[in-house]
């Protein structure tokens, strides 16, 4: 057998899921110069799979493309096609809007809300969310929601463990962080992330609100925190630490705006308060 | 309603099959794009956008260049799908190849403006439309792809084209051979010539370097 082909042998067999080092085992005498290969594979896969894809404009390639089809609709190649029925002409036009309010009254009947990072149709959940931050019109409302995408991300991540996905559930327990930041945000709450920081905040949203969004939280994050605990005393050792990480962050970053929401109007001993700049010196 | 029931309907028919990823699951599903199944289109869509964006994120260097050139390969598919044909041709390879000679496309006219070689573009990604708290995982995305980049500068054009079509686009060596009109030994050498040369131009305590850089960016996520 060629070492090319012994490589091809390799690079398939890890590509679905075997261990490289039971691979050249096989080829023993090719050890040496298969490693190498291998790691440099893994690498460029690796820094492929690590360019973060933007999901605004991924939507936009959505609408630019129905758009296309709205255009040949109107040509003369498609007019035999399905595009030109009349019942199927405003489907594909408002394709995107419908599919999405599809989903959303769909609720449990529609797959696509169960689904996790990986799963066919996981884009069409992360867009109605995306539509449904777009049509919350406050920001108190806005924050609302991220702390519900936030727990969905943790509904997520625990589907994720429990299926042996440690590594995609870890990548994933870092959209949860930003879901909270969002919503801290939103609602003029800074949460320091480093020491050194001096938190602040400014009196804006009703407290009303923030109190219920505070309870929210105070819910998620216990909730995730029993169903990773649970997970945790089911895994195998090494998945434990990578679960225990998972757990002790966004039990911190649960917990951290959680207290810098407060149960009372601040005092000022905690938290400094910024007077937000007078717009009319810019 | 009505497209709701389809929505249903051919999710539950893919869970069933259970063959989401065969040669046959994704013929049934070009063959409804072919016909206007708008679904159909929309799961082509997602499942070569990522990819795609990637594969030509790798060639020029620039996100939101990427993420036009990549809406516009599936604008050309629109166009051209009906003409698209089985015929010992995998439709990766088919769109991957319209993702190229639209990439080519592009570099054409750039250096008609501006004389940018091809390979020779600006390797830093633009960073200001991204988030604050994404930066430092982009800087770090673009030492590595700085690095890969710089090697596959070196190797010939069919062996860079392969590298990425295989580790970036992640197709298969049928579907690349299909992308570079080779015989699959013929990509097998080229891929084993490809990394064989990375390896060299990439030392290894370079490597180690940027795992420990992707190592330490997650301890400090964490």
């Amino acid at each position: 057998m060629a070492i090319e082909d012994i490589l091809d042998d390799c690079l398939r067999r890890v590509a679905i899921g075997e261990n490289p080092d039971e691979c050249v085992k096989r080829y023993p005498d090719y050890a040496e110069e298969l490693i190498p290969l291998l790691e440099i594979a893994a690498l460029t896969a690796q820094t492929s799979k690590s360019i973060p894809v933007n999901p605004e404009a991924r939507i936009n390639g959505l609408k630019t493309m129905m758009q296309e089809i709205e255009k040949q609709n109107s040509g003369s190649w498609w007019k035999t096609s399905w595009f030109c029925k009349p019942i199927a002409k405003p489907i594909v036009v408002g394709f995107a809007l419908v599919l999405i309010t599809a989903v959303a009254a769909g609720g449990t009947t529609v797959a696509s809300a169960s689904s996790v990072p990986g799963d066919n149709l996981y884009w069409i959940k992360t867009t109605k969310e995306t539509i449904f931050l777009n049509m919350s019109g406050s920001d108190v409302r806005r924050a609302k929601v991220h702390v519900n995408l936030a727990s969905e991300r943790g509904e997520e991540v625990r589907k994720l463990i429990s299926i042996g996905r440690i590594d995609e559930a870890h990548d994933l327990a870092g959209r949860i962080s930003r879901h909270l930041g969002k919503s801290a945000t939103l609602i003029d709450v800074m949460v320091p992330i480093r020491q050194i920081e001096m938190p602040y905040r400014e009196r804006q949203s009703p407290r009303h609100y923030m109190l219920k969004i505070r309870s929210s939280l105070q819910q998620d994050g216990l909730n995730l925190d029993k169903q990773l605990f649970q997970l945790w005393i089911d895994a195998s050792p090494r998945d434990k630490t990578a679960i225990y990480q998972i757990m002790k962050r966004t039990r911190l970053e649960y917990a951290l705006l959680i207290e810098a929401i407060g149960e009372r109007e601040p005092r000022g001993h905690i938290f400094w308060i910024v007077k937000p700049p007078d717009r009319n010196l810019y | 309603m009505v497209l709701q029931t389809i929505v249903v309907d051919l999710e539950r028919k893919l869970e069933m099959q259970g063959e989401r990823d065969t040669p046959h699951s994704e013929k049934e599903i070009v063959g409804k794009a072919q016909q206007g199944d708008a679904l159909s289109i929309s799961i082509l869509y997602e499942r070569y956008y990522d990819r795609i964006f990637r594969y030509v994120s790798f060639k020029t260097s620039s996100f939101v260049e990427s993420e036009d050139i990549t809406a516009e390969v599936f604008v050309k598919m629109i166009q051209s799908i009906q003409s698209f044909r089985w015929q010992g041709y995998q439709f990766s390879s088919w769109i991957f190849k319209i993702a190229h000679n639209l990439v080519v496309d592009y570099y054409r006219k750039k250096s008609r403006g501006t004389a940018v070689p091809l390979e020779e573009a600006s390797s830093l990604h633009d960073e200001s439309s991204l988030n604050p708290e994404d930066v430092e995982h982009v800087v770090d995305i673009n030492l590595r792809m700085q690095s890969i980049q710089a090697g596959l500068r070196e190797l010939t054009d069919l062996q860079k084209e392969v590298i990425r079509l295989r580790f970036v686009a992640g197709l298969s060596i049928a579907e690349t051979a299909s992308v570079v009109d080779k015989k699959e030994n013929a990509v097998k050498a080229l891929q084993h010539s490809g990394l064989k040369k990375l390896k060299k131009l990439l030392p290894a305590n370079h490597l180690q370097k940027l795992e420990g850089q992707s190592e330490m960016n997650m301890e400090q996520e964490k």
